[in-house]
C-alpha cells in the first residue's frame, strides 16, 4: 500500500476555476396561502469554486442544503440570488438550446442508481442518447463504438455484454458505473456527484470512488463530491467544504479540515464518525441537539444553539470568514475579533486542538 | 461481563429459502450462532448476505415466499427453561415475542403507526402483554420508558411525524424495551440517520445495555460501527457466516479474505491516508451462487479447491476463540496462509 501524497498545486487564488458559485442562495416558498407561506432558506450565501482535475468535497448532514447546491450548479434550479460562473462568464438562463449546451459542460450524477436509470431501456440506449444529442457521433456504427468505449472506460467489461443489459440485470455498483458513463458521454468539464456511493455496498464503494478519481485525472474535469461521510472526503478530495444549515461552516485542504477542524460543528461531525479505535461507544452520551428548521433558522451563527462555545455575539451576528493558515478558513466567531469583552475566556480555543479531544465538543 | 456458558439464544444450522423448487433462492445456509447473556453480537454483511433474513427467521417473522427449511433456534430463559422458537405454536409465539425477544427495525417511520401517538403505541404493547395495570401505573411506566431513551415526558403525546428521525428511532427502542426483553434484535437501527444522530442513538443503546443487561444482536452493513460496539462479530457472505470472533481480534487480525477486504474498504478519519481498493468483482447473485466457496470469484487467494469444495466454519489452526470458513485455514490446508491472514501480526 502506498502513502497518498497531496498534490502541491498552485494556491487557489492563482488559478481560474471552471465553475464557481458566488454568494448563491436558494429559497423555497412553502404553504398554500400567500399570507401564511414561509420561506425556507435551503442555501444561504454559498460561494465555492471548482478547479480542473481536482476533487472538491462538500460535506453535510441531510437537510444541510448540499444537494440544493448541486441542483443550482447544474442549473436544474435557478439561484434565488447570487451568480453561477462557468469558464469565467456568469450563467444566464435562456431556453432549451442554451440548457443543452450547459449540460454538455456540467453533468450531474445522482445518488440512487436504482431510480436514475430508466428500467425500460437497455444500457446501450441509455448511453447512446447523450452521445447522439451532444453530437459526438451520428451514424449507428460510430455511436456503437462510442458506447463500447464508454463502458470500457468505467470498467464494465466485456462491454458488448453490458451494452445489452437492462438496469435490473445489473448490481448497484454496475448501475452506478453506467450512470458515470452516461455523465462522461457528454465529455463534461465539471461533474457534480451527489452522494454517488452512499447507496452502494461497502466493498464496492471504494472501487467506484477510485474510478471517479481516475476519470477526473484523465479527463482533467472538475469534480464536486457531495457526501455525508467526512472520512471519505478526506480520502478522496483535495479540498473539503463543510456545510451546515444552508451555509458553509469551514473549508480548506481536506487533510487540514479533517485533522485540525476549526469549526465546532466540524469537530462534532468528526467525533461522531465511527472509529474502531475508540474505547467505548457509550462514552459520548451527551445530547448534541439537532439541526435547526430552515424555515426559522437561528439568528446569528446557525450552529449556536448546539455549540458548546456559543457566546453573545454568536446569537446576534453572522460570523464572517476567518482565514487560518494556508487556505484553511472558517465561519466562526471564535476566530474573529469582536467586541464582547466578557467572551474573552473562550478565546483560548483559537489554538487548533486535536480532533480526538471529544470533550471539546461534548462540553 | 459475559459468561461463555451462559448462552441465551442458540441458532443451529438454520437455513432459509425464498420460493421453492429449482428456482428457490438460498438466502441463509446452515448458520450457527450463539448469543451469550449480556453480549452485543454484531452481524455484518452486505446486501444479499442474508443478515436481515436471518434476523426475521430467528423471530419467526418471515413471510412467504420465505421459508425456514431446517435448523433450530433455542432460547434459554433466565429460569433455565429451554424452548425451540421454531416449534412454538401461534399462541406461544405471541407471548414470547416482545416479552423475551424484541426487534428494532431499520425504518422507524414505517414501523410506527402514523395515526397513533407514541404514548398510545407504548400503551398498546403494555396492555397486550401486561393486562393488569392501572391507568396510573401505565402512565408512569410510559414516562419512565421515554426517559430511558432520552425523550422528555411532554413529547409522549406526539405523533411519529412530529418527531425527528432520531427521536422516532428512540421511540422504537422504548417500545422494544417496554416488556424488559432478554434479547433485542436491531436490524440496521441507525442506517437512516445522520452521523451525529447515529452516534446519539448508539450511545442510548449502549448506555441502556449496561444498565438493563439485555443481549443485543446488532445487524448492519457498517463494519466500522460494529468494531466499536460489538463484543463479537459474525461476518456473513452469500448466506453463510464466513468468520466469527471477538471484534478486537477481527479488527486487528482478520483471518477470512472477505473480512480482510471489508476492513480495507472504508477510509478512516484518523491515522495515515493509505490507498484503499475495496473488494474487486461484484456481490454474489443468490440465484446462482458460485460453486465451492461463494467468495472465490472475488478472492485474491483463491485456488483450485476453492472452486469446488465448500469450506466449513471451524477454528483456524492455533486459535480456539474464533471460527473461519476458508480452505486456507483448514487443517489439511491447500497451501501457505498469506501473511496478512496468518493471525500473528
Amino acid at each position: 500500500m502506498t502513502q497518498l501524497t497531496t498534490k502541491t498545486g498552485l494556491q487557489p487564488d492563482d488559478r481560474t476555476p471552471v465553475l464557481e458559485a458566488r454568494d448563491v442562495t436558494r429559497y423555497y416558498r412553502t404553504g398554500a396561502a400567500r399570507a401564511r407561506s414561509t420561506v425556507v432558506r435551503a442555501v444561504d450565501g454559498v460561494s465555492l469554486a471548482l478547479y480542473r482535475g481536482e476533487i472538491t468535497a462538500l460535506v453535510g448532514e441531510s437537510g444541510s442544503g448540499k444537494s440544493t447546491v448541486a441542483r443550482v450548479l447544474s442549473q436544474l434550479e435557478r439561484a434565488s440570488t447570487g451568480t453561477v460562473i462557468l469558464d469565467g462568464r456568469p450563467v444566464r438562463r435562456r431556453g432549451l438550446r442554451w440548457y443543452r449546451r450547459y449540460a454538455r459542460q456540467v453533468q450531474l450524477i445522482l445518488q440512487d442508481p436504482f431510480s436514475s436509470l430508466n428500467p425500460t431501456h437497455r444500457v446501450d440506449y441509455v448511453l447512446g442518447r447523450p452521445v447522439r444529442i451532444h453530437g459526438y457521433a451520428r451514424h449507428s456504427d460510430a455511436v456503437r463504438q462510442e458506447i463500447l468505449r464508454l463502458l470500457e472506460h468505467v470498467e464494465l467489461t466485456p462491454a458488448r455484454q453490458f451494452a445489452e443489459k437492462f438496469p435490473h440485470e445489473l448490481s448497484g455498483g454496475q448501475r452506478q458505473r453506467v450512470a458515470v458513463a452516461r455523465a462522461l458521454a457528454a465529455r463534461p468539464e465539471v461533474i457534480l456527484a451527489d452522494e454517488p456511493v452512499s447507496m452502494l455496498d461497502v466493498s464496492i464503494r471504494l472501487s467506484v470512488l477510485n474510478l471517479l478519481r481516475r476519470l477526473v485525472t484523465e479527463s482533467d474535469a472538475a469534480l464536486l463530491y457531495i457526501t455525508h461521510d467526512i472520512a471519505s472526503a478526506r480520502y478522496f478530495a483535495k479540498t473539503t467544504l463543510v456545510m451546515y444549515a444552508g451555509r458553509l461552516a469551514e473549508g480548506g485542504d481536506s487533510e487540514a479540515v479533517t485533522q485540525n477542524p476549526a469549526h465546532p460543528y466540524t469537530r462534532l461531525l468528526i467525533a461522531s464518525a465511527p472509529d474502531p479505535d475508540r474505547a467505548d461507544a457509550a462514552d459520548q452520551s451527551e445530547d448534541s441537539g439537532e439541526p435547526p428548521s430552515l424555515a426559522r433558522p437561528p439568528k446569528g451563527c446557525r450552529f449556536h444553539p448546539r455549540c458548546p462555545h456559543a457566546m453573545k455575539v454568536c446569537r446576534e451576528q453572522v460570523p464572517a470568514r476567518a482565514d487560518l493558515d494556508s487556505g484553511h478558513w472558517v465561519h466562526c466567531w471564535l476566530y474573529l475579533e469582536h467586541d464582547n469583552a466578557d467572551d474573552a475566556a473562550d478565546r483560548s480555543l483559537q489554538r487548533p486542538s486535536q480532533p480526538g479531544d471529544g470533550h471539546d465538543i461534548s462540553r | 461481563m459475559t459468561n461463555d456458558d451462559d448462552v441465551v439464544l442458540e441458532v443451529r444450522n438454520l437455513s432459509v429459502e425464498y420460493g421453492s423448487g429449482p428456482g428457490a433462492v438460498r438466502a441463509v445456509e446452515k448458520v450457527s450462532l450463539s448469543l451469550r447473556r449480556g453480549e452485543v453480537l454484531g452481524i455484518a454483511g452486505e446486501s444479499g448476505s442474508g443478515k436481515s433474513t436471518l434476523a426475521f427467521a430467528m423471530n419467526r417473522l418471515l413471510r412467504p415466499p420465505g421459508f425456514i427449511t431446517g435448523g433450530s433456534v433455542r432460547y434459554r430463559a433466565k429460569s433455565g427453561q429451554e424452548v425451540d422458537i421454531l416449534d412454538m405454536t401461534g399462541e406461544e409465539l405471541r407471548t414470547f415475542r416482545w416479552a423475551e425477544l424484541a426487534m428494532v427495525f431499520q425504518s422507524a417511520m414505517n414501523a410506527l403507526n402514523p395515526v397513533l401517538s407514541i404514548r398510545a403505541q407504548l400503551a398498546d404493547t403494555l396492555r397486550a402483554h401486561r393486562g393488569r395495570m392501572t391507568r396510573k401505573e401505565e402512565h408512569e411506566r410510559i414516562i419512565e420508558l421515554l426517559r430511558l431513551v432520552g425523550i422528555s415526558a411532554d413529547r409522549a403525546s406526539a405523533f411519529p411525524h412530529e418527531l425527528s428521525g432520531g427521536m422516532r428511532q428512540r421511540a422504537m427502542i422504548a417500545i422494544a424495551l417496554a416488556l424488559e426483553p432478554e434479547i433485542i434484535v436491531m436490524d440496521e437501527p441507525t442506517t437512516a440517520l445522520d452521523v451525529v444522530m447515529q452516534r446519539q442513538v448508539l450511545a442510548v443503546i449502549m448506555g441502556l445495555r449496561k444498565r438493563l443487561r439485555f443481549s443485543v444482536i446488532f445487524i448492519t452493513h457498517d463494519l466500522s460501527l460494529l468494531l466499536e460496539m460489538a463484543d463479537r462479530i459474525a461476518v456473513m457472505y452469500a448466506g453463510r457466516v464466513v468468520e466469527l470472533g471477538a471484534s478486537s481480534e477481527l479488527y486487528k487480525r482478520p483471518r477470512h479474505p472477505y473480512s480482510y477486504g471489508l476492513l480495507h474498504s472504508f477510509p478512516t478519519i484518523r491515522g495515515p491516508r493509505i490507498e484503499l481498493t475495496g473488494i474487486g468483482g461484484w456481490p454474489p447473485d443468490l440465484r446462482s451462487t458460485p460453486p465451492g466457496c461463494s467468495f472465490h470469484p472475488r478472492c485474491l487467494h483463491a485456488q483450485d479447491p476453492c472452486r469446488s469444495r465448500v469450506p466449513v466454519l471451524a477454528p483456524p489452526s492455533g486459535e480456539t476463540a474464533r471460527q473461519v470458513a476458508c480452505l486456507l485455514h483448514e487443517a489439511a490446508g491447500i497451501g501457505r496462509v498469506p501473511a496478512e491472514l496468518a493471525g500473528q501480526s
